[in-house]
């Protein structure tokens, strides 16, 4: 078993476009990583080339030391994620969507769903298409969380909350980082959430990520 | 090649998956409905035997084909994408499992494995009608007649589905 959770070694994008330029990184289980940076910066890019199923770098990402390449099903069903860009069932409950696409997942725990639901406050029947902003990004952490992920992604999952909402949300996650032993990457523009909320953060500008530092 | 290689651990979830899910899409029985008229209706037509084409039938087995394609793609769609219930709102099933522990790769085929059981059964009835007719006509079939249903409603669909891959 590796030391690391994640690593990122030289790792460059292909797209003209837009691209990250030499990332190297590397992350330890347990901690909260952030990475802020101004809009466009390359911080969802970056979760991209660890979601995508296509290979959009060059460069090596290694997830609990092994390339990442070629195992999107295994690493997906490692790993978690919160984001705006999720797509889910909007006219079904929370509960109807846990159990449709929780069969994807080898280890999807629908009691440890329903329990998160609650400890977030969200009703089990309220459909997603009824939420607000806050109640998605919370269920989306009751599912990630419900098949036990090493490793949780949170892209942007804290912007346009109200403050309320994000208490409750760091607290949920902390709460939940108690239980089980997951490493979180997060990304966000908000500096004040950053330092309170976090272990490490970096700043990414430009597609280039700087070093992880303690955050104050 | 690995990629076109099938995942048994997959392909069982992607069917439990569809298995919750059309407790769920009623509109799976119009689809359902639709693609069987349109693959009855296009079999029927496409029973004329080649050495009949000279008395202009093709253009009759071009329809039947084109048809054919359409009934399976429609068939095939409610593996491909979903509709909401009450918005109608249609979204990609790809794009609903963007970041779930399965490939895009299995999902088609799984969609694949799906189509192939109707367009063999059809294709069998069609390539046995169109020889008897043949025969009875004629006295004599071309080879055409079992290869081009086989190329129009086997490998033509099949490509189809690779191609929305």
């Amino acid at each position: 078993m590796s030391d690391t959770c994640l690593e990122f070694k030289n790792v460059c994008g292909k797209s003209k476009k837009f691209a990250l330029k030499d990332v190297n990184f590397a992350l330890e289980p347990g901690y909260i990583y952030a990475i802020t940076g101004e809009n466009g910066a390359g911080k969802s890019t970056l979760m991209k080339y660890i979601l995508s199923e296509k290979i959009l770098y060059t460069g090596s990402i290694l997830f609990e030391g092994e390339e990442i390449v070629g195992r999107h099903a295994d690493i997906m069903n490692a790993i978690g994620f919160v984001s705006e860009d999720n797509v889910f069932f909007e006219e079904r409950s929370a509960i109807q969507i846990g159990e449709l696409l929780g069969v994807f997942y080898y280890n999807f725990d629908i009691e440890l769903y329903k329990k998160t639901l609650k400890s977030v406050d969200i009703a089990e029947n309220k459909t997603y298409m009824k939420m607000s902003r806050g109640e998605k990004i919370k269920m989306q952490l009751a599912f990630a969380i419900a098949h036990r992920p090493r490793l949780l992604l949170l892209d942007e999952a804290t912007a346009g909350l109200d403050p309320v909402y994000r208490i409750e949300f760091f607290n949920a996650l902390r709460k939940l980082m108690a239980e089980e032993n997951v490493t979180v990457l997060m990304s966000s523009h908000n500096m004040t959430e950053i330092e309170k909320n976090t272990d490490y953060v970096a700043i990414m500008k430009d597609g280039r990520l700087g070093e992880f530092n303690e955050s104050i | 090649m690995k990629a076109f290689k099938e995942d048994r651990k997959q392909q069982d979830r992607i069917a439990a998956f569809y298995k919750e899910e059309t407790t769920y899409f009623p509109n799976h029985v119009l689809l359902n409905f639709v693609a069987i008229f349109l693959i009855v209706v296009s079999s029927m037509l496409n029973i004329i035997p080649c050495l009949e084409y000279e008395d202009g039938f093709i253009k009759v087995a071009i329809y039947g084909c084109i048809l054919f394609a359409q009934g399976i793609f429609i068939y095939a769609s409610k593996y491909a994408t979903f509709t909401e219930p009450l918005t109608k709102k249609m979204t990609s099933i790809a794009k609903l499992t963007k970041y779930l522990p399965v490939n895009r790769m299995q999902l088609t085929i799984f969609r694949i494995k799906k189509i192939l059981k109707p367009c063999l059964i059809s294709t069998a009835i069609v390539v046995t009608i169109r020889l008897l007719i043949s025969f009875g006509v004629h006295g004599s079939a071309t080879v055409w007649d079992v290869l081009m249903p086989l190329g129009l409603m086997v490998v033509w669909p099949v490509l189809i589905e690779l191609m929305r891959y």
